[in-house]
């Protein structure tokens, strides 16, 4: 080959974007101020197209007491000019016709927190940001603010005590369908002691023609045992055997805007094992058939089915720091540490913390049998130790040494 | 560490570990939340970072688990990362000092592209194993370090992304 594949990836490689300016001093700023307002996770880039649309389905159906911030001081907070326009026209148009915004919102209190809801909001482009997921926009959102507090008046530590919420489908798996699953994402910060969350995830206003419910629990994910869920009839209550927090409110949805088409668009790409594609590494079965035969190999049988590659043999001692070095070796094109810039370098005590002489396999590699290739490390009577790199035998002679 | 030193490691760093997130999220916004994210976990741990020490290879580390754990949280599953958006951006060609001829710079943009589209495409593992070594120039050691991983595995991840890269940049690796 022309080209050598290291070059051309350290050349190609190099570190050149850099993050947007405006980015860069919120960091800076944030960085600064913490510890005085606690965790804040929420800056995202803006749209390319910031103008909203707003769309007349947006709804909000529930109150904030006066002592919480409402949605809109939540979504202004955390630096989403857009969603805060929105909540505050709901907002408003709710003080106009109908209850007093500051009127309490529902709270309910389970495992030593209160959780209060404050609303929540559908529609599309409601926020300034655009959100992507597999590739796609998804600006058709569902957003819920919640406030969590202690009971026992203690600030909230968000970085050590985890919370799930999400909305929940009544008639649907809850542990299938849930924020994780419907692109959920949230933002929050704590003021006051207070966590405030603002959940987004895709527009559930599709299924309003089932009941619709947001859980808060004090786990990391959904889990099946604080819930109950029956099926057939189409609801979800709450598990009252659970010690811990698991708070279920009702979302009050207009049935009409019940889409079962989209609905069941929606269930499909969830459904799809499409979807989990992406964390699986397909392996070819040649490669698979590799990895089997390098797994069979130990320091005992080594030697009866492979050869070592003595011009890879190096044998080195450990320096005051107790790491070992080995220089990058070649045999040929298959063979070669290229990968280890300055050659392998690990500490001696990762394998040999008792010091007892013997041989370790340190990895097996390979797409084939014929590329396979078994690295070992072999602790000395004098406490040095070997490198070498093996081949299987039957196919050695297809290497060409160098 | 202090607040200072940290602000000073931005600017030091901000560049590096921002390609780092650029590649590994696969996108600006993805990206954009990340990187903050990854700094702002240093913000919060300050006390568990000498300032005498990697803050960088931290901050990788850092970045790791935290997309790690994002992915999981929310089940994004991301495709193939869009090449077209890479080309779109400023900053991604391939600009020596001594400038190049305009059809040359023109094929270098072409391979540019292919490598990128190559390793952007790589299974997670694999690509950032691969970005630890290529772009930031982290060594077997460093790497284990930072994923938390044996050596043996980071070997065998990067044996395996560099066969993939290989077959994939075979027309790049073949030409004069």
């Amino acid at each position: 080959m022309k080209n050598n594949l290291d070059e051309l990836l350290k050349q190609v490689l190099t570190p050149r974007e850099e993050a947007d300016e405006l980015l860069h001093r919120k960091i800076l700023e944030q960085v600064k101020e913490t510890g005085n307002m606690g965790r804040n996770r929420h800056k995202r880039v803006l749209a390319a197209s910031a103008a909203v649309a707003l769309v007349a389905t947006a709804s909000i159906t529930a109150f904030a007491a006066l002592r919480y911030k409402s949605p809109s001081q939540m979504a202004e907070r955390i630096g989403d000019e857009g969603l805060a326009q929105n909540f505050a026209m709901m907002e408003s148009s709710r003080q106009e016709n109908d209850t007093d915004w500051n009127a309490a919102g529902e709270s309910q209190s389970f495992g030593g927190y209160r959780v209060t809801f404050l609303g929540f909001v559908s529609g599309e482009n409601l926020s300034a940001y655009e959100r992507r997921a597999g590739g796609e926009l998804r600006n058709d959102r569902t957003y819920c603010a919640v406030a969590i507090e202690k009971e026992d008046g203690t600030a909230v530590n968000a970085s050590e005590e985890q919370f799930f919420v999400s909305p929940l489908i009544g008639g649907l798996n809850p542990g299938l369908y849930n924020a994780m699953t419907l692109c959920g994402n949230y933002s929050e910060f704590v003021e006051e002691g207070v966590l405030y969350r603002l959940l987004e995830c895709d527009n559930i206003e599709i299924f309003a023609d089932h009941e619709l419910y947001l859980c808060v629990t004090d786990t990391t994910f959904y889990d099946n045992g604080l819930y109950l869920s029956d099926e057939a009839a189409g609801s979800i209550a709450r598990n009252t055997d659970y010690q811990g927090l698991n708070a279920l409110f009702d979302l009050d949805v207009d049935s009409s805007k019940a889409d079962p088409e989209k609905a069941r668009a929606l269930i499909a790409e969830i459904d799809s094992p499409s979807r989990d594609d992406g964390e699986e590494i397909e392996i070819p079965e040649e490669a698979k058939e590799a990895m089997a035969w390098g797994a069979k190999i130990t320091p005992e049988n080594i030697e009866e089915y492979c050869v070592r590659l003595e011009n890879t043999v190096q044998t080195a001692q450990a320096d005051k720091d107790g790491f070992i070095t080995f220089t990058p070796w070649l045999v040929n094109e298959a063979i070669s540490d290229s990968w280890g810039g300055g050659g392998s370098n690990y500490r001696f005590d990762w394998y040999f913390e008792d010091q007892t002489p013997r041989m370790v396999i340190d990895s097996y590699s390979g797409t084939s049998i014929e590329e396979l290739v078994i690295t070992t490390y072999t602790l000395n009577e004098d406490k040095s130790v070997t490198f070498a790199a093996w081949v299987p035998k039957d196919v050695s002679k297809a290497l060409t040494v160098n | 560490m202090t607040k200072q030193e940290l602000t000073e490691c931005i600017d030091l760093y901000g560049r590096d570990i921002y390609s780092f997130c650029r590649h590994l999220a696969g996108n600006v916004q993805e990206a954009d939340e990340l990187y903050q994210d990854t700094w702002l976990l240093a913000a919060q741990r300050l006390e568990c970072i000498d300032a005498s020490g990697n803050v960088k290879s931290y901050c990788l580390s850092a970045a790791v688990k935290i997309w790690n754990n994002r992915k999981r949280k929310f089940a994004w599953r991301r495709r193939i990362a869009g090449t077209q958006d890479f080309l779109d951006e400023e900053g991604r060609e391939y600009l020596p000092d001594d400038r190049p001829a305009p059809e040359e710079l023109l094929l270098r943009k072409e391979r540019d592209r292919l490598v990128w589209q190559a390793v952007d495409g790589l299974p997670d593992k694999f690509r950032t194993v691969t970005l630890l070594h290529y772009m930031e120039e982290l060594n077997v050691s460093q790497i284990a370090q930072v994923l938390h991983i044996s050596q043996g595995t980071v070997k065998s991840r990067l044996y395996h992304a560099r066969q993939l890269l290989k077959k994939k940049l075979e027309v790049v690796l073949n030409e004069e």
